[in-house]
């Protein structure tokens, strides 16, 4: 599947765009920026480009199915996103018509003559991972991992240890306090 | 130029907590100067760890560390080695005992350490500064924040000249201070060198618990 273009060789698709689906396998090229993956099945994508007199624009689809290492555990988990990628390129040395589109549009200037989508989709299949994965399993219990002087602990249990903490015992940076009213009453 | 202070600075001690807890009068240099031993073998061994804040508690003899990241699993490692071999050897460096908590931050998303992080390192593996940012800027407004803006500064996309760009979308007002704004800063080493990000989050205010009349709250 086609997924490189010269932006001249884009120029006669100027009236209708032109359309991009199939499956890529960027199973090599993921792996190699990020040591998040563990494995990836080809990608599906669906969109079009869309050729305008100064800039190109991409409208894409993204399915991925992906396996990531649990944030708990590191055993591998399954996972499947749907994205969209809606980018706007500029060719070489136009940067600063960037500041013509609205704020909302993400417009990138291309550093070749190219419209290259495996980096494209590359980067944005990393940026879309989600920070937190977690198998079934880990999901279903609520048993946390603990060893030898260590515990994994769910922040909010944390946080209403230190808030329980602090109203019964009051705060520690404060004990030397403590006596001072007494000391006060027996002078 | 107006000058800025550290958001998180300005809130320490009102909404928010400070992350070395303990008091000393004759051994305070001694400590301080191990706490900042410990953060710096942690900043350096657990770098890939997500790891946002590290608060130090100190009893007798005995340091409660707890570490604030979205993956414990590498943290802990497999079976827990990774975590036996950070105690063991803070325990030498101290010679103290070391007992550590690994806390694992729900909503990392809404996390400025993480935020800037994960920003930093896009832009090291060549992501465009755009994409990283408003990438960010979508998935922290999606996870539940009211706020959010990030800064990058240096020779973005390689350009011979430095400048800086940023990212806004909600509010983030920096000037109340009981609004819970998680801040933090970052760098990223690219090929022409350094890039600053910084990362603003506005999570809500934090409003004093109402008490009622017999001293409950």
């Amino acid at each position: 599947m086609k997924l490189k273009w010269a932006l001249n060789e884009l120029k006669k698709y100027q009236d209708e765009g032109l359309p991009v689906e199939g499956e890529v396998n960027l199973e090599k090229e993921l792996k190699e920026k990020t040591s998040q993956i563990l494995s990836a099945k080809p990608l599906k994508i669906k969109g079009l480009i869309t050729v305008e007199k100064d800039f190109y624009s991409l409208y894409l689809n993204v399915h991925a199915h992906l396996v990531l290492p649990s944030s708990r555990s590191l055993n591998p988990v399954p996972f499947e996103m749907d994205f969209v990628i809606d980018e706007i390129y500029l060719p070489t040395g136009s940067e600063e018509k960037a500041e013509l589109f609205s704020d909302e549009d993400i417009v990138i200037e291309l550093e070749k003559d190219m419209l290259d989508l495996i980096p494209i989709i590359t980067d944005n299949v990393i940026a879309a991972l989600p920070f937190q994965v977690y198998t079934q399993e880990e999901l279903d219990s609520k048993e946390m991992p603990s060893g030898n002087d260590w515990k994994v602990v769910p922040e909010e249990e944390y946080e209403n240890s230190v808030k329980n903490h602090l109203s019964e015992e009051g705060d520690p940076r404060f004990s030397a306090l403590k006596s001072l009213f007494t000391q006060e009453e027996e002078q | 130029m107006g000058q800025k202070i550290n958001p998180h600075g300005m809130r320490v001690g009102v909404i928010q907590d400070w992350d070395a807890k303990w008091y000393a009068e004759k051994d305070f240099a001694d400590n301080l100067h191990e706490d900042l031993a410990i953060r710096k073998y942690i900043d350096k061994n657990l770098s890939d760890a997500s790891v946002s804040r590290i608060e130090i508690e100190r009893a007798a003899n005995r340091i409660n560390l707890s570490l604030h990241t979205a993956k414990p699993g590498m943290v802990i490692g497999k079976g827990g080695s990774e975590v036996d071999t950070l105690r063991r050897k803070l325990n030498d460096m101290t010679g103290k005992r070391v007992h550590v908590n690994i806390i694992e931050i729900k909503r990392p998303d809404l996390d400025a350490t993480l935020v800037a992080r994960s920003i930093a390192e896009q832009l090291e593996n060549r992501v465009s500064f755009r994409r990283a940012q408003k990438q960010v800027l979508q998935r922290t407004m999606r996870s539940g924040a009211k706020g959010v803006r990030t800064m990058v500064a240096g020779r973005l996309n390689g350009a011979d000249i430095a400048r800086s760009e940023s990212f806004a979308e909600g509010s983030v007002p920096l000037h109340t201070i009981r609004a819970d704004i998680d801040y933090a800063n970052e760098e990223a080493d690219t090929t022409y060198g350094k890039i600053g990000v910084k990362v603003w989050i506005y999570k809500g205010e934090v409003l004093p618990e109402k008490y009622d009349k017999k001293g409950g709250k």
